[in-house]
């Protein structure tokens, strides 16, 4: 079973009598199941028999159909015009898609652009280690604000909130929208390529801390270690309550959404909050949001009081060094990713910027 | 070796693929458009897979693989013969009304526009905002408040008023205010405000729950008082002064924006009751540099705060 848009519907009448062969394939659309499927292959003899099928299909509310990437071949070779044929009259778009269009025109020139050697790739590890290099994440945030806005607006409220978030929001190079970046882009590099999946990412990413303007804002400003233990347990507690303020305004998210954000404090060693978790029962998400955001914290110095650098934590992760208020506990295929990253040396990056010879 | 099979197994797709007509060098913008929909991935990966193919084998390859196109196939067709012949069974016994129904589902399936899903951000992007601030170190209470104000007067033009409380004379007092006059007249504002809050305070003071003056959303010059309660002690209110019609939808942003001050509100309640949470080492200074990408943002917050007329005079009849 494929999507009905894959295929456009014709008339019978499309198909003249005195031709038997044909350059495309034949669908059918079943009126009683509303699926399609093949009937006949493409340069295969369309019988009498075959034809008096189609027609008793046609006069009972089915149809024949064509696969839309054989739309030139079915209208060159029949002599048709787009415009007669029900199935490929186009519809007034949405303006939303309109200006996704406009995205997606964009992203496809900047891609030519590469093609033609006037732009560098994007090279994702290489990028995301010269961004933890220097502390500059503005192109990978582009880089992720660009591809977001080129998703498709109909597959799910979660889908359409992160674009917009991503359209509003990824202009600047504060932590959230690093965070934000980091993580879109670490899925990515574990082979999660799915729009909804990446997108509960986005909008987990930027949502799952909101709580904490629910909470006395010190609780954020003292670090983690070094607060008291009662103060310890209301931090923990900002989880729980981004959930309910994101219920609270009704925002429509998705459930995997909601519970990666409850969950991007468990760790696989079942030590993490609020519900101790361990393993495989903590979304993958979650896990990715938790890791990006407890290497920011920690450089930042927000779980010890002492600040590093974005590299040396992560160095400090993949290697398993003891630190204090430094987390280990993440999934192997995460930590290998970051290890992956780690290892790239700086001749790399510089011999990768020599190579690149763009055209001026 | 095995470069040179892929390679041979590539050509003899492309052949089969020109054969019947579909094979494209070059995707225009409309093929591109419907590549996402078709392979229910993301487009930018297809243009990504696309580059890189280009680079490994020199020449441009669009990856049908994971399509079936349904050519090449072996097609049985006495099972064919025989699903269609059920098939033909099936519809001859469908009565006139049965049809009818049918068609009209076909119609609504296939000639609707598709589904858009417009987003509803419910005005999360400012609590996002607003929290980025609360994150960082380097910005202060008033910092948070001023934005969650300037969100305010750009999307609702009206005037707000924080009160937190005092302990020394046990009652909530004006944290801040943007009760403006036209007049440039620094004295007469402050003393503007001064008679707005006699003659309102008391009222304000006693509201519990979240209230607006005009329920039914009439009057241009409504009046919303937000409280802020933690643990059933009250610790603070804010009071809105409209200065348009607001729609009742449009008071769900304004909710959501008010919420995100509690944690200003908690904090300062508990430093003034001697609560405070004791920093046992200042915080260095952030390692995360705020860079702007694009002035997009800084635009509008740069603009200048628009005065409100009329004010003065709602407040006293």
């Amino acid at each position: 079973m494929t999507k009905n848009i894959q295929y456009f519907l014709i008339s019978l009448t499309h198909l003249p009598d005195k031709q038997e062969i044909f350059s495309f394939n034949l669908y059918i659309f079943n009126p009683i199941n509303s699926k399609y499927s093949l009937f006949l292959n493409a340069n295969s003899p369309l019988t009498i028999n075959k034809r008096e099928f189609l027609r008793l299909l046609e006069s009972k509310a089915g149809s024949v159909a064509i696969d839309f990437s054989q739309k030139k071949t079915f209208l060159a070779s029949t002599n048709q015009q787009a415009k007669d044929v029900p199935g490929l009259i186009p519809y007034e778009k949405h303006p939303l898609e309109k200006a996704r269009e406009i995205y997606l025109h964009q992203y496809a020139q900047k891609q030519e652009k590469i093609e033609q050697e006037e732009l560098p790739p994007f090279i994702r590890k290489n990028e995301i280690k010269r961004s933890i290099l220097s502390n500059d994440f503005s192109n990978l945030i582009s880089e992720v604000r660009d591809e977001v806005l080129t998703f498709p607006l109909d597959i799910s409220q979660t889908v359409s909130l992160a674009i917009e978030l991503c359209e509003e929001l990824l202009i600047i190079d504060n932590k959230t929208n690093k965070i934000v970046a980091l993580s879109f882009l670490l899925a990515k590099e574990l082979k999660i390529t799915d729009i909804s999946s990446l997108s509960e990412i986005i909008c987990t990413a930027f949502l799952f801390h909101l709580g904490f303007t629910q909470l006395n804002r010190s609780l954020i400003k003292i670090p983690y270690m070094q607060l008291p233990e009662k103060s310890k347990s209301y931090y923990r507690r900002h989880a729980g309550l981004t959930q309910h303020l994101l219920k609270k305004i009704q925002l429509p998210i998705s459930d995997e959404t909601l519970n990666s954000i409850l969950q991007h404090h468990e760790r696989i060693d079942g030590n993490g909050y609020p519900y101790m978790k361990s393993e495989k029962s903590i979304t993958l998400p979650s896990q990715i949001i938790g890791i990006v955001s407890h290497i920011f914290d920690h450089a930042q110095g927000k779980t010890s009081g002492q600040t590093l650098a974005i590299q040396s934590v992560i160095s400090q992760i993949v290697s398993g060094t003891n630190s204090p208020g430094l987390e280990k506990n993440f999934p192997t295929s995460i930590i290998e990713v970051l290890e992956s990253i780690q290892k790239i040396g700086k001749e790399q990056l510089d011999t990768e910027g020599d190579s690149n010879g763009l055209k001026s | 070796m095995l470069g040179s099979k892929k390679s041979n197994k590539d050509s003899k797709k492309h052949k089969e693929e020109k054969s019947l007509g579909f094979h494209k060098e070059k995707e225009d913008f409309s093929e591109v458009m419907n590549l996402d929909v078709m392979k229910g991935s993301s487009v930018v990966e297809h243009m990504n897979n696309k580059l890189k193919s280009k680079k490994h084998h020199g020449e441009l390859k669009i990856d049908f693989e994971k399509k079936n196109r349904g050519e090449g196939e072996t097609i049985d067709y006495s099972k064919i013969k025989k699903e269609y012949k059920e098939l033909s069974q099936k519809l001859n016994s469908l009565s006139s009304d049965d049809i009818a129904k049918l068609k009209k589902k076909r119609q609504e399936q296939l000639y609707t526009p598709k589904k858009i899903y417009e987003p509803h951000s419910k005005g999360v992007e400012h609590l996002i905002k607003i929290y980025t601030i609360y994150e960082d170190s380097t910005k202060s209470s008033d910092d948070i408040i001023t934005t969650a104000e300037r969100i305010i007067t750009e999307k609702f033009q009206a005037n707000m008023a924080l009160f937190t409380y005092n302990k020394e004379s046990d009652s909530f007092t004006d944290r801040f205010q943007n009760f403006e006059l036209p007049s440039a007249d620094h004295v007469e504002t402050n003393n503007s405000w001064k008679k707005i809050k006699l003659v309102n305070f008391e009222y304000w003071g006693s509201v519990n729950t979240p209230t607006w003056k005009d329920e039914s959303f009439v009057l241009p010059d409504n009046e919303f008082i937000f409280p802020f309660f933690q643990d059933s002690t009250k610790q603070g209110f804010i009071v809105i002064a409209m200065n348009t019609i607001i729609n009742a939808n449009q008071t769900f942003l304004l909710e959501v924006i008010l919420e995100s001050l509690r944690g200003i509100v908690i904090e300062e309640y508990e430093e003034e009751m001697g609560n405070a949470i004791k920093i046992s080492s200042p915080l260095p200074t952030d390692l995360l540099s705020n860079t702007t990408i694009n002035n997009n943002m800084e635009t509008k917050q740069d603009q200048p705060k628009k005065k409100k007329a009329g004010l003065l005079s709602r407040f006293f009849g």
